[in-house]
């Protein structure tokens, strides 16, 4: 997957971007489905597909704790898609500053 | 002393006309307001900041702050066009991150509900950030 489909995935809607958020500022959250839509004043329902993306994008995790199946953030694929995000973006200013020298 | 004598004797005295309430009261009106903007100035960077990195991490922040994000923060159309055309239609999500981080800090109920307007947003936290400063 390029970065720009990460980046996609990644702001694909406001529930997606209060996850991120959600995860970024409590690192260590482990929490099922219901409880972190209850978090960003949600329901579980309504998360489910945002969730599912930014699983199978490997940001966040499910393990399963007894009955119970949590969602974690895994640290260090979220660290290394943010870098090749990053990457993307210095990439594309130093491409847009080509374009827009005149020659 | 006179102000006619002061003047006479070279003495220092204020451009201001005595006893002229208005023209001080404009002139703290005009730095009080100068100071509230400086405030939600401020306010907002650290919105941007803090929900940007919250959403998508230092580095992206970073990032942008070297392409002069934060150079286009007090004109909304202009920051727009900006996350505009690195985000994309993730643009919208990344400002519905800023208002809900500048919404909290200013104790202002957010609500998902109905149609976003970022610029709306904006003089809804600007009034509250002057209602503020009003009750202090």
């Amino acid at each position: 997957m390029s970065a720009a489909q990460m980046l996609e995935t990644l702001l694909a809607s406001e529930v997606t971007g209060d996850l991120l958020v959600l995860f970024h500022r409590n690192p260590g959250l482990i929490d099922t489905l219901d409880s972190v839509a209850r978090r960003i004043g949600r329901t579980g329902n309504s998360i489910e597909e945002d969730v599912r993306g930014l699983v199978n994008l490997g940001i966040l995790k499910t393990r399963r704790i007894g009955r119970s199946e949590v969602l974690l953030l895994d640290r260090a694929r979220d660290r290394e898609v943010l870098d090749a995000i990053a990457k993307h973006l210095r990439n594309l200013e130093g491409v847009e500053k080509i374009d827009n020298t005149k020659f | 002393m006179s102000r006619s004598l002061a003047l006479a004797m070279g003495s220092p005295v204020s451009t201001i006309p005595q006893n002229d309430f208005r023209t001080s009261w404009n002139t703290n009106r005009t730095n009080s307001a100068l100071a509230q903007e400086k405030t939600f100035s401020s306010l907002l960077n650290d919105s941007i900041g803090d929900g940007i990195r919250g959403a998508l991490g230092q580095a992206i922040l970073g990032v942008l702050t070297d392409q002069g994000l934060f150079d286009k923060a007090s004109n909304p159309k202009e920051f727009q066009v900006k996350l505009q055309s690195v985000f994309g239609n993730g643009a919208t999500v990344i400002e519905k991150v800023i208002i809900k981080d500048l919404f909290r800090k200013l104790n202002i109920p957010y609500t998902s509900q109905g149609p976003f307007n970022y610029g709306e947003a904006l003089e809804k936290a600007r009034e509250a950030c002057t209602a503020e400063a009003r009750t202090k």
